[in-house]
């Protein structure tokens, strides 16, 4: 497994499209895993951080093979993005479960919650579906808005992951987020 | 009119650090005729201001629910019930996450029992079963006896060995615990640990709160692989946890109770294994040496970045550490369980080796000990001293009389002194070696008088060899118990060399080198620091 995708991570690097479309349902399999083995050693109410599943996952699959900058860059990326499927996939089926309408959750659902700080829980899809459209505008920024808010990446991270200096990704962010910001407060939005 | 985004964005970046005024100016100036330039920057300026410190600052969190609120029949029955299979139950002695304890009284042997009645947990009821069984049939004087297994009412419970006492956390908060004490008492619950791994047992939660301190000092360690099927202890009781519990936890506040004895592969979801116990089992003794956690982490995010990282904290240079304890402790929470020590056991063993050198004497009576030693020694040097000075004439010339009558009261003194400071000197590092090192002195030096008083050999000649004598003496000590004494080796030799060009300074040379060498040794010994 960890030869699988450190191998996928090279061929991401050399610009494989295949291969960075590969890495993300291991990666978005690995989250799920590390998740559910974390939140069993949790008290109710305690809480996992992005980073800490995101840096989980990469510990886990890649280990002591260490595929370089762009490898990384590109592991962190996927991982992100899998998490952000993963929360909004949650979201999703919770409010689907609460109207009545979904399946009962599966194991992992079942044991935990999301919490978004500052924002209700179904704010969490708003900034999805605003992230969308960032995405259609502005792809780095929306891919800086990716890592840091569902990644939970720091700006050094992302930095060293997009290649760019630190300064270059607090520009970024602070535009996306009153672009995000703007967005969200829209009326019907 | 098509907005140009990279303009939008080149307007952004330059006016949002400045003052609201100064950048509608600016941007009245920049965009004269594009107006819908200026409504887009603006209103992005003015989002940027909105939006408050919170927003998207922190990504959203995965929140651990409180899964038994949802199961109203797992909550626990308040009452106390009247009998738990064949123990009558006397009282409660405290509410866990796993369940509630009472003190029982066992009828048929006559003797009282923790009882540990477990929640409602069908799924892990079989594990359970079995493991506690095992449990049952290892005895230790370091684990708690498991006396019996059973179920009440569907529910699993434990009747065990009642240890009146406390916990190894309490213990530790309530005094001033030494390092020797600290060190003992893991080392007990270590080999408890030791001996439920040669069962072929797991702990698997380790910690501080795991390990019981009875009133006659033996740690014995409880709670044997229970404690990983069942939620936490020391939380609330179930169904009292609201969901907005969640948002007052954030990531900053919210230390978790048991991740921080946790190996690294339990972090990545692995199965415990004895390693990981050892790892636990480090992570307390270092915490308990030290003071502080060896892995640095507010939340479960930051510590299990350091604790997969391997990134161990420097142990703080408290005095009495014992600096051997760094290695050990670094190989047992080694971030690879096959770099880890190979067991338990062999951990134990290597503390227990160590152990043996170190005294166990608290910092107290460590103090007083060298307080009397130093004024015994020095006293006693400094009358004798004083002594010697008045008795032999200004330049130093000892009559033969003199010359014995010396080591006579040198032999008289340290025997004398260590009667006196028996204890004392028996706690003392090497006490023994050093007392035995004052006492050769007096009847070598008198031997060797005597010898050259009867071949008729001048009294400052034999001063000079006495100084030759000396150098040899402290120079073994230096070998064999503490290199330092080499110092005073030298200072002897310094004085012989003197002697061999001035002999008429031989007895001033002498006296100095006794004034000067035995106080200092008598210090450097009773200062000793073990090694």
């Amino acid at each position: 497994m960890a030869r699988d995708v450190t191998q996928l991570l090279e061929d991401a690097s050399r610009g494989e499209a295949r291969a960075a479309e590969e890495l993300l349902p291991i990666v978005y399999d690995e989250l799920r895993r590390v998740a559910a083995a974390q939140m069993a050693h949790l008290r109710p109410g305690q809480t996992l951080q992005p980073t800490a599943l995101v840096h989980d996952a990469w510990m886990k699959l890649v280990r002591n093979q260490e595929p370089g900058w762009s490898g990384r860059a590109h592991f962190f990326g996927a991982a992100a993005q899998a998490m952000r499927e993963l929360i909004i996939d949650h979201v999703r089926r919770k409010a689907a479960h609460k109207r009545g309408g979904g399946q009962p959750g599966e194991a992992l659902e079942a044991a935990f919650e999301i919490a978004a700080d500052g924002l209700p829980t179904e704010d969490v899809l708003a900034v999805d579906a605003a992230l969308k459209q960032l995405e259609a505008e502005h792809p780095r920024k929306a891919r800086v808005v990716l890592m840091r808010y569902f990644g939970g990446l720091s700006e050094e991270e992302i930095a060293q992951a997009l290649g760019v200096t630190t300064r270059t990704i607090e520009r970024e962010w602070r535009f996306a987020r009153a672009w995000l910001h703007e967005r969200l407060s829209a009326p019907a939005g | 009119m098509a907005l140009d985004a990279r303009r939008v964005e080149e307007l952004f970046d330059a006016l949002a650090d400045l003052p609201p005024e100064d950048a509608a100016r600016r941007l009245d100036e920049d965009c004269v005729d594009d107006a819908a330039l200026r409504e887009a920057v603006a209103k992005l300026l003015a989002h940027d201001r909105a939006a408050g410190t919170d927003f998207l600052a922190s990504p959203p969190t995965l929140v651990a629910e409180a899964m038994r609120a949802r199961e109203p029949s797992a909550s626990p029955p308040s009452g106390l019930p009247d009998r738990l299979g064949r123990f009558a139950v006397m009282r409660k002695l405290g509410e866990g996450g796993m369940g509630a304890v009472y003190m029982g009284h066992d009828a048929l042997l006559d003797r009282r029992v923790a009882l540990k009645l477990l929640h409602r947990d069908t799924d892990a009821r079989e594990w359970l079963l079995r493991e506690a069984q095992a449990l049952a049939r290892l005895s230790h004087p370091n684990v708690v006896a498991v006396h019996e297994v059973s179920e009440h009412e569907g529910r699993v419970f434990v009747a065990m060995e009642l240890v009146e006492g406390q916990s190894l956390r309490e213990w530790l908060a309530a005094g001033k615990r030494t390092v020797p004490q600290v060190l003992a008492t893991l080392v007990q619950a270590g080999k408890g640990l030791a001996a439920a791994h040669e069962a072929g047992l797991v702990h698997r939660d380790f910690k501080p709160d795991n390990v019981l301190v009875g009133r006659d000092g033996r740690a014995r360690v409880v709670d044997f692989g229970i404690a990983a099927l069942a939620p936490r202890p020391e939380e609330p009781p179930p169904g009292t946890v609201p969901s907005a519990f969640a948002r007052q936890l954030t990531h900053r506040s919210a230390l978790m109770g048991t991740p921080t004895y946790m190996a690294p592969e339990q972090f990545l979801g692995e199965r415990a294994t004895p390693a990981s116990d050892q790892f636990a089992f480090c992570v307390t003794l270092y915490t308990a040496v030290y003071g502080e956690p060896p892995f640095a982490g507010e939340d479960l995010d930051s510590l299990s970045r350091s604790v997969l990282a391997g990134q161990l904290r420097a142990p703080p240079a408290l005095p009495g550490t014992p600096e051997w304890l760094v290695p050990l402790l670094r190989r047992g929470l080694s971030r690879e369980p096959s770099e880890r020590f190979p067991s338990m056991a062999s951990l134990i063993t290597a503390l227990e080796e160590h152990l043996a050198r170190l005294p166990s004497m608290d910092p107290e009576t460590a103090r007083r000990d060298r307080l009397r030693i130093t004024g015994v020694g020095l006293l006693v040097i400094l009358g004798v001293g004083t002594a010697v000075i008045l008795r032999v004439d200004r330049r130093f010339h000892p009559s033969h009389a003199d010359l014995l009558v010396l080591p006579i009261v040198m032999i008289a003194v340290s025997n004398i002194v260590r009667v006196v400071l028996r204890e004392q000197i028996t706690r003392l590092v090497n006490g023994r070696q050093f007392a035995q090192l004052f006492l050769v002195i007096g009847p070598t030096l008198l031997a060797h008088r005597l010898l050259g008083l009867r071949f008729g050999i001048p009294p400052l000649h034999i001063l000079a060899v006495d100084q030759l004598l000396l150098a040899a003496i402290f120079g073994v000590t230096a070998l064999v118990l503490d290199r330092t004494m080499a110092a005073f080796s030298v200072i002897a030799l310094a004085g012989a060399c003197v002697d061999a060009y001035e002999p008429r300074w031989a007895g001033a040379v002498f006296a100095a080198t006794c004034l000067l060498a035995l106080p200092v040794a008598i210090l450097r010994w009773a200062y000793r620091e073990p090694g």
